[in-house]
């Protein structure tokens, strides 16, 4: 049994426990050196819940190894899961950046970075209170004067 | 099964409020600066958020056709800067250049950027002192890092990017200061002769509030002539940026 890959067990802020195998977890910077000093008890991440934690795991197994492809089969494929992936609210979305950002997945990271980036790009600041549900809480006063200032403003 | 996002006005939990302002900077990264601009009056929550990453950007107005800004603190892409651009009959402000080189540069703390002809000064700071300087030429990314000056602050550490018609040069100016023999007065270092120099006031000294000086004696020393209505010449001027 000794082809058989080793596997990392991960503890998730609330409880779950997750299994993934040592490459994966290689990839993600701040649990690295854990794993290489072979650490075989559950690694505690208090700050990702389970649910994101899963999410995670999903989007680094798919991504292990496919990201470096030069077939470009295999990296249409991948931009069109990734595309699916990524069609979460925006609570996860962010969840997802922060687990991110904690685990130091810079592919992850990156990717979701951009996801929010994209999302605010070509829309009106109607659109974008709306899609990230952030109300007006400027009196027109305000609003006037913050827009007085930049004229190309005018009619957005 | 995810549930499809609604609309909910009065979610207990912002995740923009929640977010560490570093990694707003990361999400902000990718966007041009008209399309942060208008981020600013989604709501509040933005308009902090983007105001304490780009500092300037409040500054922005019509009656300006020059504006220079560079993003507070990146240690991942070093600075960048913006711009005004001239596309059509508008003026768009977009961003015009990066400096990877400039990892842990600056804009002053004053949070504005100065500028002379184009060229921006940025600084390298510890514990507010000044140790290293750059003067980039954003169009054609020239720059030229200038040593932290020899001489001991008086107040705080202050830099002043402005040109010399007297000797055709940039030079850059810490204004009180004391030399080895605790004279007051201002050091000039020349990006021509790429060297600073001490000159001594003689007379009372009023410091401005753009951070040029004015010698009340009336005798401009040393040639210089900096004022502060060269820190507002326009970056279009083309004549000065074969000087770098």
């Amino acid at each position: 049994m000794s082809s058989k890959k080793k596997v990392i067990t991960l503890r998730s802020s609330d409880g779950e426990i997750f299994e993934v195998e040592e490459a994966v977890a290689l990839e993600w910077l701040t649990i690295k050196p854990l794993v290489e000093s072979g650490c075989t008890d559950a690694i505690p991440l208090p700050q990702v819940t389970g649910n994101i934690l899963a999410k995670v795991i999903e989007y680094c197994k798919k991504h292990i190894g496919a990201s470096e492809s030069e077939d470009r089969k295999i990296l249409y494929e991948l931009e069109s899961w990734d595309a699916d992936f990524i069609k979460v609210d925006q609570g996860t979305l962010f969840d997802l950046i922060r687990a991110a950002d904690y685990l130091t997945i810079k592919t992850l990271f990156e990717f979701t970075c951009q996801t929010v980036a994209d999302t605010i790009k070509h829309k009106t600041i109607e659109e974008v209170r709306h899609i990230f549900r952030e109300s007006n809480d400027f009196t027109p006063e305000e609003e006037k004067e913050i827009r007085g200032k930049s004229w190309w403003l005018q009619g957005l | 099964m995810a549930l499809p996002p609604r609309r909910v006005d009065n979610l207990p939990s912002n995740p923009w409020e929640n977010l560490p302002i570093e990694l707003f900077d990361h999400l902000l990264s990718g966007l041009s600066v008209q399309v942060l601009i208008r981020c600013r009056i989604v709501c509040k929550v933005w308009l902090r958020i983007i105001d304490c990453l780009y500092p300037w950007m409040k500054d922005i107005n019509p009656g300006k056709t020059c504006i220079f800004g560079c993003s507070a603190d990146d240690e991942i892409t070093g600075p960048r800067i913006y711009g005004m651009i001239k596309k059509g009959d508008e003026m768009i402000p977009e961003q015009i250049a990066s400096f990877p080189e400039l990892r842990g540069f600056r804009h002053g703390i004053s949070g504005k950027v100065t500028t002379s002809n184009g060229l921006i000064l940025l600084e390298r700071q510890d514990k507010s002192r000044i140790l290293e300087s750059a003067v980039i030429n954003p169009l054609t990314k020239e720059m030229v890092v200038v040593p932290g000056s020899p001489y001991q602050p008086v107040a705080f550490d202050n830099l002043t990017l402005g040109y010399d018609p007297l000797s055709g040069s940039h030079k850059l100016v810490q204004q009180l200061v004391r030399d080895e023999n605790n004279n007051l007065g201002a050091a000039i270092y020349n990006l021509r002769g790429r060297s600073w120099r001490f000159i001594p006031f003689p007379g009372s000294l009023l410091a401005s509030s753009h951070g040029a000086f004015e010698n009340r004696d009336q005798e401009r020393r040393g040639g210089l002539c900096i004022s502060d209505s060269l820190l507002d010449l326009t970056w279009a001027d083309t004549n000065y940026y074969g000087l770098l």
